[in-house]
C-alpha cells in the first residue's frame, strides 16, 4: 500500500476517534447494541423440472447453487444479519444482510444522526426464466415447426434452426448504491442535501431469435430464414443524483432532483454474417447486403433529468406544482446507422403537473389536477437509406411527438368527526400523437392500421371509504370509461370498473379481508379498411372486450394464546375477446388489399392461488410452523381456428400448479439462542410443458444469536 | 481513484461523521416516568430525541389526569407532517392515493420501531418488510405475485416501493409508466430507430408488471395480444403464402419467436431483430 493510502485511512481514522468515542459512552446509557446473527445451512434437491442444468422451472425466479456448482442437488452456507447500534440520542448505524446463496442475496447499511445519513446497499439475483423459453424454442416442441412447411416456395418460414452452442441461460443482476445525506438540522432548518449513486451489472446469457429478410440468404431460403442463437448480456448502468429540498422560511417547500445515468451495453453486437457457417452448411449464403444487418442491436445511453417541485400548503388549501425534463440519447451505433449518418438518437421529455385541494367546509373538499406530458423523437430523421418515409419497407410509422393531457376534479365529502369518506370526480386523458407515415405509393398507409392520431378518455368515479364501526373499513369504487375518440385498440370505447374490499380487525388481533374487482373493456371503434387508398372498398372493424375479475379473502386470527392461523384464496379471471382478422396480400403495396375476419376468438385463463399457515408456540422454549400453498393457471389462450391451430403445439392452453409445503420449527435455548429448521417441498406440474414438472426439496437450519 | 482523491473523500467522510455526533437535546423525562417501554422504544428509533408532546396531542389533561380515558390521541397524518413535510419524497402527500383514502402515516410506520406487517397469509412471505407491510392491504396485487410469470419481489430481487413511491400519486408523478419500468430496464428503452410505437408510449400496454398467468408478463397470451392491433398477412403467415390459406400453429404459437425485435430495432422496420 503507498505512502499516501495509508496517511489517508489514518486521518480518517483519528477524526473517527472522537466520533466513535462519543458513541462508546452513549451506548452505555439507554442505547447500545443489538441485533440478530444467524448462520444458516441449506440443503437442496431437484427432481425433472426441465432441462436440469439449463433450468429448473422452479428455479426460474429462486436459483440455488451448491458450494460444488450444482444447482441441482447440493448444500450452501450462508449468514443472515441484522445489527443496530444506537448511542440513546438518536445516531443509529444498522448493518443488515439476507444471504440465500449466492445467487441471491441482498444487504443495507445506513448511518444516521440527526443531522446527516449515509447509506449502501447491494442486491444480487439470480433469473434462468430465458432457460425455460430455450427449453420451448421452436424445433424442440411439437408443432412448433409445422411438417407443412415443406421448405422451398412455403410460405415464409420453413422451419426453425438453432445456432445455440450450449450456453447455460441465466441472467444475474446485481444493484449496488450509496448516498449521503445532509439533513435539515446542519442546514439551518431550511435545507437538505442528498447525493447518491446507484447502479446494476447484468450479465448472463440470453437466447434470441430473430427471421431474415427475403432475400438476405438468398432465393427459397425458407428452409433457414428462421433462426435462434446465443445472446450474451454484459450491460452496466450508473446514475449519479442530487437532490436539494428546502423550506424557505416555512412559508413553501421547494425540491430539485437531478441525475445523470449512463448505460453500457458490452456485450458482443451479432451481425447475420456471424451465422453464415450454419447458412452456408445448409447451401445458401448471407447476401453482401445482409453480412451487416445488426442483430438485436442494444445501444449505449445517456439519460440527463431534472425536476422541480413546489409544494404550500395553507390553512384550508394545498398547492402542488412539479416541472421535469429529461433527454435520452444513445452513444453507440451499427455500421449501418453510421452509414446512413444516422447520427443522433435523442428522446426529450417534458412534463408537469399542477395539483391543488381546498376545503370548502369542514366536512366537504375540493380538488383539481392538470398533468402535461410530451415525448419528442429528436434522433435524425430521415437517415439515407436506413429510415426514410420516401423508400416502402424503411418506415411505416414514426412517432415524431407524444402528448398526453390528463385533467380532472373531485369533491369529497368526509363528515366532520367522522373516519368514512365519499369521493365524486371526473377526469379526462387526451392523447395526441404525432407521426409520419411512409409517403411511397407501395409504403404502409394509415387505413390499413388500427392507430391514429388522437385519443380522448373520460371517468367518472366514486370512491367511497366506511368505517361503520371499530375494526371495520369498507372501500367502494366504481367508475366508468368512454372515448370520444378512439385512437388505438388499447383505449376504451367504454369500459366498466368496480373495486370493492371490506376490512375487519380485532383488537385482539383477527383479521378478515374480502376484496372484489371487476373491469369490462370493450372498444370495437376501429376499422381496417379494403382496397387501395383511392378506392377504399369495405371496412374490416376490430371489436375487443376484455373483462377481468379478481375477488379473494383472507382471515388470520390467534386460535388460541399460543396459535396464529391463516387462510386465504383468490381468484382471477382474464377473458380477452377479439376477432382474429387476415388479409390477402401486406399492407406495403400499392394495390387492393382485402381484409378478412376470420372468426372471433376468445382467451379466458383464470388463476386460483390458496394459502394457509399456522404457528404454534407449543412451550415456551418451541414455537412450530406449517404452511401451504396452491397456485393454479387454467384456461385456453384462443378458442376456434387460432385454438385448433395451436392445439398440434403446447401453447393451446395454459394449465399447470404449484404446490409449496413448508414445515418449520424454532427451539430457543435461551432468550439470546435459538435453533431454526425449516422443510421446504415444492411441486410444479405443467400439464403443457409436460418437461417442466418437477418437485424440489429444501430444508434450512439456522443458529440465531440475538444480543 | 487516485490517493489524493481517496484522501479528499476520506478526509469529508470522517468530517460529517464528527459533526454528526455534535450537541443534542434531552428527551422529556415527564413521560417516560409511567411509560417504560415508549421509553425503550424511542431510545433506538429515529424519534428517540423528540419530545412526546411533538406527536401526541391532548398530554395536558392526561398529565393532569394520567388514566386511559385520558389518553393522549395516536398521531395522526397532519401531526406528522408538521416535520415530515418538508422532505422531498413527502412533499406530496396530500395528493397521493393513500391520503385520498384516509391513511394515517402509521398504518404503515410504528413511530417508535419499525411496524410489522399484521394478518400476513402465506403467499404472502416477501423477503422485504416494505414489501410485506404493502401486502396486508393489497391482496389483489399479492395474488398476482403467484401467478406462474411475475416480478421476483417475494424471492427478493425488488421490492414494492423499487417502483411504487407510496407517499405520492399518479397526479404529482413527473415519470410516466414507460420512464418508470426503464430505470431498470434500460436495454429495451432505445431510442430504436424502428420504435414499436406502444413501446413508446406505455410498456403496461402489454405487460403485467406484477404476475400473469401468461408468460413474459404478458396480460394476454399471444397470438391474442398482437392480434388485437395486427391483421396477419397471409402472403407472409400461411403455411402456402396464398390468400386465405391455413396459418399454421407454428406461426400463431409465439409471434416474437420470428419478431424477435419487439421492444425496437436499430435496422428492421418488421421488428424482427
Amino acid at each position: 500500500m503507498q505512502v499516501k493510502s495509508i496517511l489517508s485511512l489514518f486521518v480518517a481514522f483519528s477524526m473517527l476517534v472522537p466520533t466513535i468515542a462519543t458513541a462508546a459512552e452513549a451506548s452505555q446509557g439507554v442505547g447500545g447494541l443489538s441485533g440478530t446473527v444467524a448462520p444458516k445451512l441449506t440443503m437442496f434437491d431437484y427432481t425433472g423440472g426441465g432441462g436440469a442444468a439449463r433450468a429448473h422451472a422452479l428455479q426460474r425466479y429462486n436459483y440455488q447453487k451448491s458450494w460444488f456448482g450444482n444447482n441441482i442437488s447440493g448444500a450452501y452456507l450462508d449468514l443472515d444479519l441484522d445489527l443496530a447500534y444506537s448511542d440513546g440520542e438518536g445516531t443509529s448505524l444498522s448493518l443488515e444482510r439476507r444471504g440465500d446463496g449466492l445467487t441471491n442475496q441482498a444487504g443495507q447499511v445506513r448511518f444516521d444522526t440527526d443531522k446527516v445519513g449515509v447509506s449502501g446497499y447491494y442486491n444480487h439475483h439470480r433469473t434462468v426464466a430465458v432457460g425455460i423459453d430455450y427449453i420451448t424454442r421452436p424445433n424442440n416442441m411439437p408443432g412448433g415447426t409445422d411438417t407443412s412447411y415443406t421448405g422451398a416456395a412455403s410460405g415464409y418460414v420453413a422451419r426453425f434452426n438453432d445456432d445455440s452452442n450450449g450456453s447455460f441461460f441465466r441472467i444475474d443482476r446485481t444493484n449496488y448504491g450509496a448516498g449521503a445525506k445532509l439533513k435539515r438540522a446542519l442546514l439551518g432548518d431550511m435545507a437538505s442535501l442528498s447525493v447518491n449513486h446507484d447502479g446494476y451489472r447484468r450479465v448472463g446469457n440470453t437466447y434470441a431469435t430473430y427471421v431474415a429478410g427475403g432475400s438476405d440468404f438468398g432465393a427459397n431460403s425458407q428452409s433457414v430464414r428462421w433462426r435462434g442463437y446465443d445472446r450474451p448480456l454484459n450491460e452496466t448502468m450508473d446514475r449519479g443524483s442530487i437532490g436539494f429540498a428546502a423550506s424557505p422560511m416555512g412559508l413553501f417547500q421547494f425540491a430539485y432532483d437531478g441525475s445523470f445515468e449512463k448505460f453500457v451495453s458490452r456485450a458482443q453486437n451479432y451481425r447475420m454474417n456471424d451465422f453464415a457457417g450454419p447458412v452456408a452448411a445448409a447451401g445458401f449464403a448471407v447476401g453482401a447486403a445482409a453480412k451487416q444487418n445488426a442483430l438485436h442491436f442494444i445501444p449505449d445511453s445517456t439519460l440527463t433529468a431534472h425536476s422541480v417541485r413546489l409544494s404550500k400548503t395553507f390553512a384550508k388549501a394545498s398547492l402542488a406544482a412539479g416541472y421535469g425534463m429529461s433527454v435520452l440519447g444513445i452513444d453507440s451505433f451499427t455500421g449501418q446507422q453510421v452509414a446512413a449518418a444516422y447520427s443522433e438518437g435523442k428522446i426529450a421529455s417534458r412534463n408537469f403537473f399542477v395539483n391543488g385541494k381546498v376545503r370548502i367546509v369542514p366536512s366537504v373538499e375540493a380538488e383539481a389536477y392538470l398533468k402535461y406530458g410530451n415525448r419528442r423523437n429528436d434522433s435524425t430523421f430521415p437517415a439515407g437509406t436506413l429510415l426514410t418515409p420516401a423508400t416502402n419497407e424503411k418506415l411505416d410509422m414514426r412517432l415524431n411527438t407524444l402528448k398526453t393531457v390528463e385533467y380532472g376534479v373531485a369533491a369529497t365529502l368526509r363528515p366532520t368527526g367522522s373516519k368514512s369518506s365519499l369521493a365524486a370526480g371526473w377526469k379526462r386523458l387526451t392523447k395526441n400523437r404525432g407521426f409520419t407515415l411512409n409517403t411511397n405509393a407501395a409504403g404502409a398507409k394509415a387505413e390499413r392500421m388500427l392507430y391514429e392520431g388522437d385519443s380522448h378518455t373520460n371517468e367518472v368515479y366514486l370512491k367511497g371509504t366506511a368505517r361503520p364501526t371499530d375494526g371495520v373499513t369498507v372501500h367502494l369504487t366504481p367508475s366508468y370509461e368512454w372515448s370520444d375518440k378512439v385512437g388505438s385498440p388499447i383505449d376504451a370505447k367504454q369500459a366498466v370498473n368496480l373495486k370493492a374490499d371490506a376490512i375487519y380487525a380485532t383488537a385482539d388481533g383477527k383479521l378478515l379481508s374480502v376484496y372484489y374487482g371487476y373491469k369490462d373493456k370493450r372498444n370495437g371503434a376501429l376499422d381496417y379498411t379494403g382496397g387501395t387508398t383511392a378506392a377504399p372498398t369495405y371496412s374490416v372493424g376490430q371489436n375487443l372486450r376484455s373483462i377481468l375479475h379478481s375477488a379473494g379473502a383472507s382471515l388470520s386470527a390467534a386460535v388460541t394464546t399460543k396459535v396464529n392461523s391463516s387462510v386465504s384464496l383468490d381468484w382471477t379471471q382474464n377473458d380477452f375477446q377479439s376477432d382474429y382478422i387476415t388479409s390477402d396480400i401486406r399492407r406495403y403495396t400499392a394495390a387492393a388489399i382485402a381484409f378478412r375476419t376470420r372468426e372471433r376468438s376468445s382467451s379466458v385463463i383464470d388463476t386460483f392461488s390458496l394459502g394457509l399457515a399456522t404457528d404454534w408456540q407449543t412451550t415456551d422454549a418451541l414455537k412450530v410452523s406449517g404452511g401451504y400453498t396452491l397456485s393454479r393457471s387454467k384456461g385456453n389462450v384462443a378458442t376456434g381456428l387460432v385454438a385448433t391451430e395451436l392445439g398440434s403445439t403446447v401453447d393451446g392452453a395454459v394449465d399447470n400448479d404449484l404446490h409449496s409445503l413448508a414445515l418449520g420449527a424454532e427451539f430457543a435455548f435461551t432468550k439470546a439462542l435459538s435453533l431454526a429448521g425449516q422443510y421446504g417441498f415444492d411441486h410444479y406440474k405443467d400439464n403443457r410443458y409436460a418437461s417442466l414438472t418437477g418437485s424440489g426439496h429444501t430444508v434450512t437450519t439456522s443458529l440465531a444469536y440475538r444480543f | 481513484m487516485t490517493c489524493k482523491n481517496k484522501f479528499i473523500i476520506a478526509t469529508m467522510f470522517s468530517a460529517l461523521m464528527s459533526i454528526a455526533f455534535v450537541s443534542r437535546t434531552a428527551a422529556q423525562e415527564t413521560c417516560t416516568s409511567c411509560h417504560d417501554a415508549a421509553a425503550a422504544s424511542h431510545a433506538i428509533g429515529k424519534h428517540g430525541k423528540l419530545d412526546c408532546t411533538k406527536c401526541h396531542s391532548g398530554t395536558e389533561a392526561h398529565l393532569a389526569n394520567p388514566g386511559p380515558d385520558t389518553r393522549p390521541a395516536k398521531p395522526d397524518a397532519a401531526a406528522c407532517q408538521t416535520c415530515h413535510m418538508k422532505d422531498a419524497r413527502r412533499m406530496n402527500w396530500e395528493f397521493s392515493d393513500h391520503s385520498k383514502a384516509g391513511l394515517a402515516c402509521t398504518e404503515c410506520h410504528g413511530n417508535h420501531t419499525p411496524k410489522a406487517a399484521k394478518g400476513v397469509d402465506a403467499a404472502a412471505k416477501f423477503k422485504d418488510s416494505s414489501s410485506k407491510l404493502c401486502a396486508s392491504c393489497h391482496k389483489e396485487v399479492l395474488a398476482r405475485f403467484s401467478m406462474p410469470s411475475h416480478h421476483p419481489v417475494k424471492e427478493g430481487a425488488l421490492s414494492c416501493v423499487s417502483c411504487h413511491d407510496p407517499h405520492a400519486g399518479k397526479q404529482a408523478s413527473l415519470a410516466g409508466k414507460t420512464e418508470q419500468c426503464t430505470k431498470c430496464h434500460q436495454s429495451v428503452r432505445g431510442p430504436h430507430t424502428m420504435e414499436h410505437p406502444p413501446v413508446s408510449e406505455d410498456c403496461t400496454i402489454c405487460h403485467n408488471p406484477h404476475g400473469s398467468p401468461n408468460r413474459k408478463l404478458l396480460q394476454v397470451a399471444q397470438p391474442a395480444l398482437c392480434l388485437q392491433c395486427h391483421s396477419l398477412t397471409d402472403l407472409r403467415h400461411a403455411v402456402t403464402g396464398t390468400a386465405n390459406g391455413r396459418i399454421s400453429g407454428a406461426v400463431l404459437r409465439n409471434c416474437t419467436a420470428c419478431h424477435g425485435g419487439i421492444h425496437g430495432s436499430a435496422f428492421d422496420q418488421h421488428l424482427r431483430y
